[in-house]
């Protein structure tokens, strides 16, 4: 029987990133009110930059965030890069592949087994989870320490890199340090083949609404770092007119701002990627895509976290192609580029776990003189909002609990980081 | 002996686990967070026993209860603002401590020593015997170094870990019933 009036309000939704609430209010089976609310205070990050010296700019933007550190600091440095005519050589570029796969691995494996199969698993949360099913989650803390591990032996460290810089690295790893890990990750191909199982076994929600999906791609490779901005809708734009793309405006529920591109909304993150870039990812990811039934274009949400498994297949085995590479070229101090004149504007792009990251920087003798930041789970927020207008008209017979949850799945599948997208308001005092 | 950064997996396989872990948690260029850390650099360069293993886990974040894996023994050196002078340093076995959060499992975004604790419990993974030596800081703001007063302790606590570690008396501290909360 339909269920004529359905009030739902989640304040702060558990096992996501920040602060954020679901509002639902259905009156006679109408949806009146479908909102995901960010109340989170603004951050002001690119307040913070101006007046500061170029240099600093990776390391007080890799603050905005303690899982995508590494891809912060990176987009960071391609915006500081681009405006200062910096061209970062071959092994800086080989380097800063191999750093973003450790990101990427720790965060997909975090989001797989400790955010959401806990649900799919019927755990509370992870806790529970490591009693029912320890294996499993010493599979995750395994994977997740060796992704932490190659980050540390790129970049110093995870959270908040501190060997990343303007031109390039302030420390390389060893060739002990890169055959060490290059054994690890081939040794942990076990593990990625019980990660992949594992989503073959559970089943997530069947869901499904199209959408416009966005990614950054190359031609020649399944990109993360640099390339164009690209659609499923058709279309690409160079990364200099992300704001042709973004579109941002505000609402009033929400501390983040909203994007919109070519429709109402657009969904960034493994999901658009995998749906944007299938041809280029690695012949096993694509295995691994077709065991768990994930097939381009897929317009199921909740299939996200299908794609960050996918994407863990891929950037592992990547990732020995780049130890290889680098093992065989060999790793060599480097000085970082210097910058060929002080003043100008760039921007960097980089896809991240949540999707893709927007930074522009522009700079004037050295110092930061206008900063924007577009960070994934906004450009996410309208299209999360429109899958809950969507869903919510199929689930009113279910009880108002199973409502809650299923809107609480949806809202995890996209892996938002709020803390990361309430960076936002522009204040003047007049 | 020389200090292990977390990027070796040895504590990952039973076999190449030493029985006895220090572990030193910690951020260096944050004042005296850094305590741990400079605490196991002195250990390190004193004649520790067989079968101890010395290492600095930085940052606690969850993957630290993989290090607490096949132990017997796991000494943990953190900062730890309890109230007390600066430089003060209180020994709690982890039996003393409230790992349960009121509001339920924290965020897994910013896990630190709790939740690894926690898991580790889950899991079944932790040692017969963790202890705790908490450090009280002074400050804990931007830069390297440490307070006066807590680089003052440093001897004293680094004579007490080496002594128990030698099977000596632990020095006085807390094994009864949980009454710390850390977070």
């Amino acid at each position: 029987m339909a269920t004529a009036n359905v009030k739902i309000d989640v304040h702060h939704i558990t096992r996501v990133e920040g602060h954020g609430n679901i509002v639902v209010d259905v009156k006679n089976g109408q949806l009146k009110q479908c909102d995901l609310e960010i109340p989170e205070t603004p951050r002001f990050f690119e307040a913070m930059l101006r007046g500061r010296p170029y240099m600093e700019s990776s390391h007080i933007t890799s603050r905005i965030c303690g899982i995508c550190a590494i891809g912060h600091a990176t987009a960071s440095l391609r915006a500081t890069e681009k405006a200062l005519g910096v061209e970062p050589t071959e092994q800086t570029v080989l380097l800063r592949k191999l750093n973003f796969h450790g990101e990427m691995l720790d965060s997909h494996i975090l989001h797989a087994y400790m955010l959401v199969a806990p649900d799919l698993l019927g755990a509370p949360s992870v806790v529970p989870l490591a009693k029912a099913a320890p294996e499993v989650v010493l599979r995750a803390l395994r994977m997740k320490k060796l992704a932490g591990d190659l980050c540390a032996a790129l970049c110093g460290r995870h959270t908040h890199p501190i060997a990343m810089t303007v031109g390039g690295f302030t420390h390389f790893p060893s060739r002990a340090d890169l055959e060490g890990l290059r054994q690890r990750l081939i040794d942990s191909r076990p593990d990625v083949d019980a990660t992949v199982e594992l989503y073959q076994k559970l089943k997530l929600p069947a869901f499904e609404r199209d959408t416009e999906f966005i990614a950054l791609s190359k031609p020649d490779e399944y990109c993360y770092i640099d390339g164009v901005i690209k659609s499923t809708d058709g279309g690409t734009w160079p990364i200099e007119d992300y704001r042709q793309v973004t579109n941002e405006t505000l609402v009033k529920h929400s501390s983040a701002k909203r994007c919109r591109n070519q429709r109402e909304s657009y969904m960034v993150g493994a999901l658009a990627r995998f749906n944007v870039n299938f041809d280029q990812l690695h012949p096993k990811a694509k295995s691994a895509a077709a065991a768990i039934n994930l097939r381009p274009k897929c317009v199921n949400p909740y299939m996200n976290t299908a794609a960050q498994v996918v994407e863990i297949v891929h950037c592992v085995e990547d990732a020995i192609r780049l130890c290889d590479v680098l093992l065989a070229r060999g790793v060599s101090w480097e000085e970082p580029v210097q910058p060929g004149r002080l003043s100008g504007e760039g921007t960097g792009a980089c896809d991240v776990p949540r999707g893709t990251l927007f930074h522009n920087y522009v700079i004037q003798d050295g110092l930061v003189s206008g900063a924007n930041c577009i960070i994934p789970t906004g450009q996410n927020l309208n299209n999360i909002e429109a899958d809950m207008r969507a869903l919510v008209p199929t689930l009113l017979d279910k009880r108002p609990e199973e409502i809650t949850l299923s809107l609480e799945m949806l809202v995890r599948a996209y892996d938002p980081c709020i803390s990361c997208s309430t960076h936002l308001l522009h204040v003047e005092y007049v | 002996m020389g200090v292990e950064t977390p990027s070796s997996d040895r504590a990952e396989h039973p076999g190449r686990a030493a029985p006895t872990l220090v572990l030193a948690l910690g951020n260096t260029l944050r004042g005296d967070d850094g305590a741990g850390p400079a605490v196991l650099e002195r250990l390190a360069a004193c004649p520790i026993p067989d079968g101890v293993e010395l290492i600095d886990g930085g940052l606690a974040g969850l993957e630290t209860a993989l290090h607490l894996q096949h132990r017997q023994r796991a000494i943990i050196l953190d900062a730890a603002d309890f109230g007390a002078a600066p430089g003060t340093w209180q020994r709690v076995s982890v039996d003393a401590l409230h790992l349960a959060a009121p509001e339920g499992f924290p965020g897994l975004h910013a896990a630190g020593l709790r939740e690894a604790l926690l898991l580790g419990e889950a899991l079944g993974i932790l040692p017969p015997d963790v202890v705790l030596y908490l450090i009280q800081p002074q400050q804990t703001g931007w830069g390297e170094g440490l307070s006066h007063d807590v680089g003052a302790c440093l001897d004293p606590l680094c004579r007490a870990v080496e002594s128990e570690l030698r099977g000596g008396s632990p020095p006085p501290g807390d094994e009864g019933t949980p009454r710390w909360r850390i977070s």
